[in-house]
């Protein structure tokens, strides 16, 4: 079996790289908690080429608007609908921000109007048990951005498997960390990244 | 003219006024009932009873009309009731013409100074007023109801009800009918926006219309007992042209819809046809651009519109985000409506001036292209360009954005531009060189222009590394490629010294290096260096234990392509049998295939006709068949499948 990679999107018109020590911290807790042979280190991913086939799980977030070129959007339908799993995650945490509108609109372009994936969802159970659904970020705790606990995620399910996840929790902001740090930590929040990556290994 | 004679006159005109406005009200009356019945049946629908009592009705409200009006202006008949009439209207006269008209009672030669009384009423002018009054009302109560009857169209009700009425007259059952549905037609009128004409099809299997279209099926035969039903809908059929009629609109989806008379059906496939909607594409800006600098001036946006019915109006949408990290405020800016006059192929051209958009280090400026179609059933139909994304990088991001050396493109032009005039030179003076002197010299400039590709490919290298590894194609990467190609041409023509040859193309690779070096932009490339995790230190170190819920695995994905096949593998078995059942059946698979597999759907639609005219449908079936099955795989040659190589 190969080794699991992190990969982060990289795409054309906005701020990919606007997380840039989530991998690490979401890395760690793989290794942390699991016996998945993962890559010490992540990779960064153009979703316009084919090189994101190579990748079962792909992290997209960013501030600006995600507005996908043609390749882009081609690549990112097939790697759906093929058996990827793309987490999009809304960096602004804010649903009247234009990375959720446009990222909205993509979404919609390619796969229609997403499911809101329920809390006694697989994904929140595949590993560690999250009995609320996603788990609140402290953005979201604190107030800032749009200033709501977002208590689902959406998604696109492609015969019967969630292929694309959309949250307005930020974990980029909350995932956003040295590793080193969790031992300062009394709860490590990067445990439902885990859940995400066994979802998208084993289903 | 003696009194006498002026009031008979005025009776004959009255007469007349009778008769007509009798008519007039008899068809105003008549034409109110049709009316009434077909706004009836429009909303409601009405029974065959209902339809047989139509045209009775109608007559007798005609004669009813009439009669009434003939019946109060009996009067008219009498000449001392029509004196009598006049001297109401003319109370001056005080009886002087009703006695003047009576000879016996005031003959002329005794009562001149009556008769001079009598004679100088104006009795045409009370008779005309009268006239204009009775048929004036009629003609307007005629008119309205005419104008609405135009609107209503009853002449299909007329004739349903005409049959309806013949078969309640009838004295003996009616003769045993044929089939309706034999030799039946379909009307198509697709939606007035897409201007397309109407189409008539006769006893179709299969209808594909725009979404939205009206169909109209019609046959001979009265319409009482023919329905039409499909999936989600149910008709009766109402009295048409020919006979029957059924009138629906195409549905959003495939569907089956039967005819069905007594016990028997029509299948036809109705194939809704999907407007597209329009196609835009961005041709300026090229590609997306990073600044070092704030830009300055204007830069032109460029978009190809197409529809395949009919373009709207279309606008240029910009978006600008100006800020930093986590706080950007974003504008959206609507570029003026351009109206495209329904056109199916056009160009949109817009400005941008960035002097006015107040860029600073930091802002993205995102630009795409919208165009709307004309459907007003399922639309409009929404067209949006690529985006193009033109930033202006931060002095921060030199940490992590690698912005991509200046491209020496300049230089690269240059020397192609002294390389092509040199050769330019070299054709127009060829005859005062030996031979071998000319070959020497385009031997050179062969060599030249080898210099200037591999300073290209170098470029392409630079441009193609995404920085981790990989490499990816871009806009002007692209282009350079297709200058590489023309410069091995060219440098091939001017090593066999033909320099004549090698102009064409080394025009072509200038204008090409001309159109890069004027884009003069840097490409975001970013480089960001990822922490490694010490995976071996931190494994199974986590606090946290997992409860693992069930993991089911994943479904097996279910093969669309195999069941097809099987229902066409029992539908072959029928096709010898029950030619008839099978067709039916293959109208019902190439419906659920329109959307799975086209290739298979049109195939199909071939069986079904042959089915149809009984003709052997074992070739298209099987045609049909092989489209389900994957491509057949190339082998690379013999030694694949040849066994050992010598």
């Amino acid at each position: 079996m190969s080794q699991f990679v992190f990969a982060t999107a990289r795409y054309a018109s906005g701020d990919w790289e606007s997380a840039p020590s989530l991998p690490e911290a979401v890395i760690d807790a793989v290794a942390r908690y699991t016996t998945i042979d993962v890559a010490p280190v992540g990779v960064y991913v153009d979703i316009s080429t084919h090189e994101i086939f190579n990748y079962p799980f792909i992290w997209l977030t960013g501030h600006l608007p995600l507005r996908f070129t043609d390749a882009e959007r081609r690549n990112v339908k097939q790697y759906v609908e093929r058996g990827g799993l793309l987490m999009i995650d809304d960096h602004n945490h804010d649903i009247t921000g234009v990375f959720h509108k446009t990222a909205n609109e993509e979404i919609e372009r390619m796969f229609g109007k997403m499911t809101r994936l329920p809390k006694d969802h697989e994904i929140y159970k595949c590993f560690f048990v999250f009995d609320d659904g996603p788990p609140n970020t402290h953005h979201e705790l604190n107030g800032y951005g749009d200033d709501l606990l977002h208590k689902y995620l959406d998604a696109v399910i492609v015969n019967g498997r969630v292929g694309l996840i959309y949250s307005s929790k930020d974990y980029s902001s909350e995932w956003n960390f040295h590793a080193d740090t969790k031992k300062f930590m009394q709860q490590d929040p990067t445990k439902f990244g885990v859940n995400l990556i066994v979802y998208a290994l084993t289903r | 003219m003696t009194p006498r004679e002026r009031v008979r006159r005025a009776q004959q005109k009255l007469a007349g006024t009778v008769v007509i406005t009798a008519l007039l009200w008899g068809a105003t009356l008549a034409m109110a009932v049709v009316g009434l019945a077909a706004v009836v049946d429009d909303l409601l629908g009405l029974s065959p009873l209902a339809r047989a009592t139509i045209i009775p009705l109608t007559v007798a409200a005609a004669l009813g009309a009439a009669v009434a009006v003939l019946w109060r202006g009996r009067a008219a008949r009498s000449l001392d009731r029509v004196a009598l009439w006049i001297e109401e209207r003319e109370p001056g006269l005080r009886y002087a013409l009703v006695t003047a008209i009576d000879p016996q009672i005031a003959p002329a030669a005794e009562h001149a100074e009556l008769h001079a009384i009598a004679g100088r009423v104006d009795v045409e002018r009370i008779v005309r007023r009268a006239w204009g009054r009775a048929l004036g009302r009629g003609v307007l109560a005629f008119v309205v109801l005419g104008a609405a009857l135009v609107v209503l169209q009853p002449r299909d009700l007329l004739h349903g009800a005409g049959i309806a009425l013949a078969h309640r007259l009838g004295d003996h059952p009616p003769a045993p009918m044929a089939n309706r549905l034999a030799g039946f037609s379909a009307r198509v009128v697709p939606p007035k926006y897409s201007r397309l004409p109407a189409t008539t099809l006769r006893e179709p299997s299969d209808i594909a219309a725009l979404i939205g279209s009206a169909i109209t099926l019609d046959g001979k035969g009265p319409p009482d007992g023919v329905t039409a039903t499909w999936d989600s809908g149910h008709l009766a059929a109402r009295a048409g042209e020919r006979g029957w009629a059924v009138g629906l609109t195409m549905p959003k989806s495939a569907t089956v819809l039967t005819l069905h008379d007594r016990a028997y059906k029509q299948l036809v496939a109705l194939e809704p046809r999907t407007d597209s909607a329009p196609d835009v594409r961005l041709r300026l800006p090229l590609h997306d651009t990073t600044y070092q600098t704030v830009p300055k001036g204007k830069i032109q946006v460029e978009a190809g519109l197409t529809d395949d019915i009919g373009l709207d109006y279309g606008y240029v949408e910009y978006m600008l985000s100006t800020g930093a990290e986590e706080s950007f405020d974003t504008k959206l800016i609507n570029g003026p409506r351009i109206a495209l006059g329904n056109a199916r192929e056009t160009t949109i051209r817009a400005t941008i001036d960035l002097d006015t958009m107040k860029l600073s280090p930091g802002s993205v400026l995102h630009i795409r292209v919208i165009g709307y179609d004309y459907n007003d059933v399922t639309g409009p139909g929404r067209g949006v360009s690529e985006t193009r994304t033109l930033k202006v990088a931060e002095p921060v991001d030199s940490t992590s954005i690698n912005a991509a050396p200046p491209l020496p493109i300049d230089s690269m032009w240059i020397s192609q531009r002294l390389l092509n005039m040199r050769t330019d030179t070299l054709i127009r003076t060829k005859r005062q060189y030996k031979h071998e002197e000319f070959v020497h010299k385009s031997s050179g400039y062969s060599n030249a222009q080898e210099d200037i590709r591999k300073r290209a490919l170098a470029v392409i290298a630079l441009l193609e590394d995404n920085g981790v590894g990989g490499s990816f194609e871009t806009e002007v990467s692209k282009k350079l490629r297709e200058a590489v190609d023309l410069m091995w041409t060219a440098r091939e023509d001017l090593g066999v010294a033909q320099p004549d040859s090698a102009m064409p193309y080394m025009k072509k690779i200038l204008k090409i290096l001309d159109e890069i070096r004027l884009a003069n932009r840097y490409y975001l490339r970013g480089l960001l260096k990822p922490v490694a995790v010490n995976i071996e230190r931190v494994r199974l170190t986590g606090k946290d234990s997992a409860n693992v819920g069930a993991r089911s695995p994943r479904d097996e994905l279910r093969d669309a392509n195999r069941a097809l096949a099987a229902r066409l593998d029992a539908v072959a078995a029928l096709a010898h049998t029950a030619p008839s059942a099978a067709a039916d059946s293959l109208v019902y698979i190439r419906v659920s295939a329109l959307s799975t597999a086209p290739a298979v759907a049109g195939a199909l639609q071939h069986a079904i006709d042959l089915l149809r005219k009984g003709a052997p449908v074992d070739t298209a079936l099987a045609r049909a068949r092989r489209a389900l099955e994957p491509p057949p795989r190339m082998l690379g040659g013999p030694a694949e499948w040849g066994g050992v190589l010598p």
